[in-house]
């Protein structure tokens, strides 16, 4: 194909293989930031007229509902954000953020969200849906009494049952690299080749899963088409590399309404036609970095409608579009290009923003210049986080990329189940409550045994509960989950994102914990200090009295420790004894996102001294205020935790100002970029730096646990800032930002 | 080979600073202090009885934890509390950490008389900081409960021996932050060729709440705030650094 004139390698061109392709054509960068441009004066004009719609859509949570169609690749119109100005056309509904309803997860929470809003949902969309089953519909016809009192009670919860799942991440790349055409071709002749495999049902499924991705690929080409775009043919410059990929993705997240809809591994691909441009003398720097702007521009655009209980669930409005940067290739060369860089200038030419969630894969062997860079970015706008390339390319390989957080996959080979989490401290207490839930009083789970006896808790007779507890617990949720992606699969496919995957696709399932820190801890109490349980007139233990002192997860304390990694272990131990659908492979995270909070709610008192619907530390944190031995001791207990249990990833956030990184700017990247490194070569799998500015600090005193673990320090002085009283803290935030950071 | 360790008394250890030294630090703050700086923010740490025991192998084997973060620059800062007042516990502990590769400096007052122990110690150092706190001795003998003429020997066995040193000076408002004070402790940090850094901190009431706590006389009370303006233009004026080879 002449589009693919100058291009190297000969393996991606005889079969679908991005890997190939950027592994023998992308061109590292050594250098520094001083090459890039800033932003031209289109930018923020389309810019200016975006942040316009963004302040009208703070004012009421939603700029706009389309209650009159239901999404789909197709049904509607082309819509532009400034037509005349864009370089990157294609939103999802006709008119910038309005917010398309999708019915296919689910009637009733289509019917909550817009009501919310004060909108309604039309006749026609229910004419529409009276005859169709929706995901949601599926799910509840086979959940069992089990099911539905576990989900109730909150043992299990922000399951996709009424939502998306969403955590698949198409190969985009896909569609520039070989054009519509040539992808459906190669899904013809692969379902062609699926009925040598026998027609029993399992296959049945997978064939038909391909007939639908097939027409997804062609409801693809006529979604482009309305815009003036024909994506039948491969990309032939960089302009038309990013808008190819960007439509993949547009067609995605229209027709599917996914909690997470991530990028995946995108710039070091798309930087192989912004070199090939720039050789060519066919582009400038500064038209790079605007058609980049103009992209990001798209993908902060990304707008999912919402009901109110999955916004406590997951608070802020987040779409994880993440963009997994940097990395490292099997052979050892470092894979930062100069889009690397373009697209972390975005968060400057375009203003900081959550979206897309820039996430970098960071090695040992990045070059020292993008470190820094992405430590300074870090601290100037607070909107990166990191992840250990060095640990996850061991076991992905060179081209995988992150699905919302932490959830690792390889692009295109494998697609993942999303399932929540399950709240293992709840788990301990129902343990003692022989299967009663503690804050409503209702009967759970039979056979756990009579409930504990009031008075001193006996370690080893806790143990063997929490051991029982975690068995029929483990099997539940994968009972549950089982259920939801049966009936995801039959009654919501996502078929445009598995068409941008091979066919014989890789299958996980995702599950997850919530409540690491909160467990390890009352364990621990329980075994180190006396812990006594009290009983309340229903004659359920709601009640803990602790004496003594006892090690606390996030000290770097073994004792503790230890705890928390056999948690982990147990767990994942007893979820992969038992079978999921269509034999995926099972793994686990630690990882709440803001759903601490909600899954604190539903939770008693716990025997580590947290109180009733106190929130959970997020993801694999420390309590907040527990930990008492500094940032690295903090780092090092998380450190513990064994990415090869938690494959689905390990969370941590990190929380500083920047003068505690340092005095001056240099010192502050180069102690940053410390952290970052030594913390990785303990093996840690995720960081999430969050670099407070001083308006933030002061939400941080009056919300601390919206910052865990926060580090603030004085020189010499020997406290935490948490310790001290809110006068002491206001003092330091006068002090702090009294120079100019 | 016969494993010797010391003991030596912690008020606590902060695992994280960057405001410490060079580049990432774990802080040992010591317990035990003879003076009584009346702008001290750890009053928590005078009194030897409070706080906990600790073997030098313990806190080595602790500290090793923390290696990887260090980096290049990054190391131990012993501080307190007067570290030199337990040199020998901390010169088994530097030792140590020398052989794991880790570098380790001291924030000290530098009020103390040299001993054989101390001498070896300040030899093994990285780099010392120490504070000039006053410029005459009678406030010395006012705010500290020292003596200036303590810390100006204990500054030339640092320069006797080489060894880089970082000076600190706490700007109080209404006792030294003025120029007629800081210039005079420029003029006395002259006549020393290792000194390659000069750091002024600002007075700070974070300490305050301890004083109340321990039902400690806090003589601070009545100061005024530091007015940050001329606390910036002292430091733009008189800091300075001379940044040692690293």
């Amino acid at each position: 194909m002449s589009t693919w004139e100058g291009f190297k390698g000969t393996k991606w061109k005889k079969e679908i293989n991005v890997e190939d392709f950027i592994l023998h054509n992308f061109t590292q960068y050594n250098g520094d930031a001083s090459f890039l441009a800033g932003s031209t004066e289109r930018t923020q004009k389309v810019l200016a007229k975006l942040e316009k719609l963004l302040a009208k859509e703070q004012k009421n949570g939603v700029l706009g509902i389309d209650t009159k169609r239901a999404a789909s690749i197709n049904s509607h119109p082309a819509g532009y954000l400034d037509k005349k100005n864009e370089i990157i056309v294609g939103i999802q509904s006709d008119k910038p953020l309005v917010r398309l309803v999708s019915p296919f997860s689910g009637l009733n929470n289509v019917k909550n969200a817009c009501k919310a809003y004060k909108y309604k949902l039309s006749d026609e969309v229910l004419k529409q849906f009276q005859y169709r089953t929706t995901h949601n519909d599926g799910v509840f016809r086979v959940y069992s009494p089990l099911m539905r009192k576990a989900r109730h009670c909150g043992i299990i919860t922000g399951l996709p049952d009424a939502y998306s799942r969403g955590r698949i991440i198409g190969d985009y790349r896909r569609v520039a690299l070989y054009g519509v055409d040539y992808l459906i071709t190669k899904k013809k002749e692969d379902k062609l080749n699926l009925y040598n495999d026998g027609i029993n049902e399992s296959n049945l499924m997978l064939i038909e899963d391909v007939q639908k991705q097939i027409e997804g690929l062609e409801a693809l080409k006529a979604m482009a088409k309305r815009y003036g775009y024909d994506i039948s043919r491969p990309a032939a410059n960089a302009k038309e590399a990013v808008q190819w990929l960007y439509f993949g993705y547009l067609g995605a997240v229209k027709e599917q309404t996914g909690a997470a809809n991530s990028l995946g591994r995108i710039s070091t691909f798309l930087d192989i036609y912004f070199q090939k441009d720039l050789k060519k003398g066919r582009l400038t720097e500064v038209e790079a970095q605007e058609i980049i702007d103009d992209f990001v521009m798209k993908l902060r655009m990304v707008r999912h409608l919402r009901t109110p209980e999955y916004n406590e669930m997951f608070a802020g409005d987040p779409t994880w579009v993440t963009l997994s940067e940097g990395g490292v290739s099997n052979d050892g060369r470092h894979m930062v290009t100069k889009t690397s860089y373009r697209i972390l200038n975005t968060l400057y030419t375009l203003k900081p923003s959550a979206e897309p969630n820039i996430t970098i894969l960071w090695s040992k062997y990045l070059p020292q210049n993008y470190k820094d860079f992405c430590a300074k970015v870090s601290i100037d706008t607070d909107s990166i986080q990191y992840e250990n390339d060095d640990l996850m390319r061991e076991r992905f390989g060179d081209d995988y990329g992150i699905a919302c957080c932490v959830s690792a996959m390889q692009m295109g080979k494998q697609m993942q189940f999303f399932g929540a989490r399950c709240n293992i401290a709840k788990m301990l207490l129902m343990a003692l409550n022989g299967g009663y839930d503690e804050v409503k009083g209702d009967k759970v789970f039979d056979g756990l045994g009579d409930i504990f006896e009031e008075g001193l808790l006996d370690y080893d007779k806790v143990m063997k509960a929490y051991k029982k507890c975690s068995k029929m617990v483990a099997k539940l949720y994968v009972d549950t989950l089982n259920c939801i992606h049966y009936m995801h699969d039959r009654y919501a496919y996502e078929r445009l994102m598995m068409s941008l995957h091979d066919t014989k696709v890789g299958r996980l399932m995702a599950f997850g914990v919530c409540g690491l820190s909160v467990l390890a801890d009352s364990l621990s109490a329980i075994k180190y200090a006396k812990v006594y349980a009290r009983k309340d007139e229903r004659g359920l233990i709601t009640h803990f009295d602790v004496e003594g002192d006892y090690p606390k997860y996030g000290n770097d304390d073994d004792r503790v420790d230890e705890i928390a990694k056999w948690i982990v272990e147990n767990f994942y131990a007893n979820i992969k004894a038992n079978r999921c659908y269509r034999d995926a492979t099972p793994t686990l995270s630690v990882l709440t996102i803001t759903s601490n909070i909600a899954y604190g709610k539903k939770t008693g008192d716990t025997p580590d001294g947290r109180k009733k619907g106190e929130p959970f530390a997020p993801g694999a944190n420390p309590m907040h205020g527990r930990d008492k031995n500094g940032a690295l001791a903090s780092l090092n207990s998380v450190c513990k935790l064994k990415y090869d249990t938690c494959r689905d990833g390990i969370s941590n956030t990190f929380s500083i100002i920047p003068s505690a990184l340092g005095a001056k700017m240099p010192e502050r990247i180069k102690n940053l970029t410390g952290i970052i490194d030594g913390y990785f070569a303990k093996d840690a799998q995720h960081i999430n730096v969050n670099v407070l500015n001083k308006e933030m600090l002061i939400d941080a005193m009056n919300n601390p646990k919206k910052y865990p673990n926060l580090t603030i320090r004085i020189s010499g002085y020997a406290v935490n800032f948490n310790k001290l009283n809110k006068e002491q803290q206001t003092e330091i935030i006068n002090r702090t930002f009294h120079e100019k950071m | 080979m016969k494993k010797c360790s010391v003991i030596g008394r912690i008020h606590s250890i902060d695992t994280y600073s960057t405001l410490d030294g060079y580049g990432i630090r774990s802080v040992v703050f010591m317990q035990g202090c003879h003076l009584r700086c009346i702008v001290c923010h750890n009053p928590d740490t005078w009194q030897y009885a409070d706080g906990t025991d600790m073997s030098s192998d313990d806190l080595v084997t602790k500290i090793s934890r923390y290696k990887a973060y260090y980096g290049a620059e990054g190391g131990v800062t012993f501080s307190g509390g007067e570290p030199l007042l337990q040199s020998k516990f901390i010169l088994d502990c530097v030792t140590k950490l020398a052989k794991l590769g880790v570098k380790c400096a001291i924030e000290t007052s530098g009020n103390v008389d040299i001993t054989a122990d101390i001498s070896s110690l300040l030899k093994m150092l990285d780099f010392v900081i120490c504070d000039i706190k006053y410029a005459t001795n009678s406030e010395y003998q006012d705010y500290v409960g020292g003596m200036l003429g303590k810390t100006l020997s204990f500054l030339k066995v640092l320069e006797d021996n080489n060894i880089p040193t970082w000076i600190r000076t706490v700007v109080v408002p209404s006792i030294n932050d003025n120029d007629t004070s800081m210039s005079h402790i420029s003029k006395i940090i002259n006549d020393y060729s290792n000194i390659f850094r000069w750091e002024l901190l600002p007075f700070s009431k974070l300490g305050f709440h301890k004083y109340d706590e321990l039902g400690i006389e806090n003589r601070c009370k009545s100061l005024p705030d530091l007015d940050m303006t001329a606390f910036n233009k002292l430091k733009e004026k008189y800091e300075f650094e001379k940044r040692k080879k690293l």
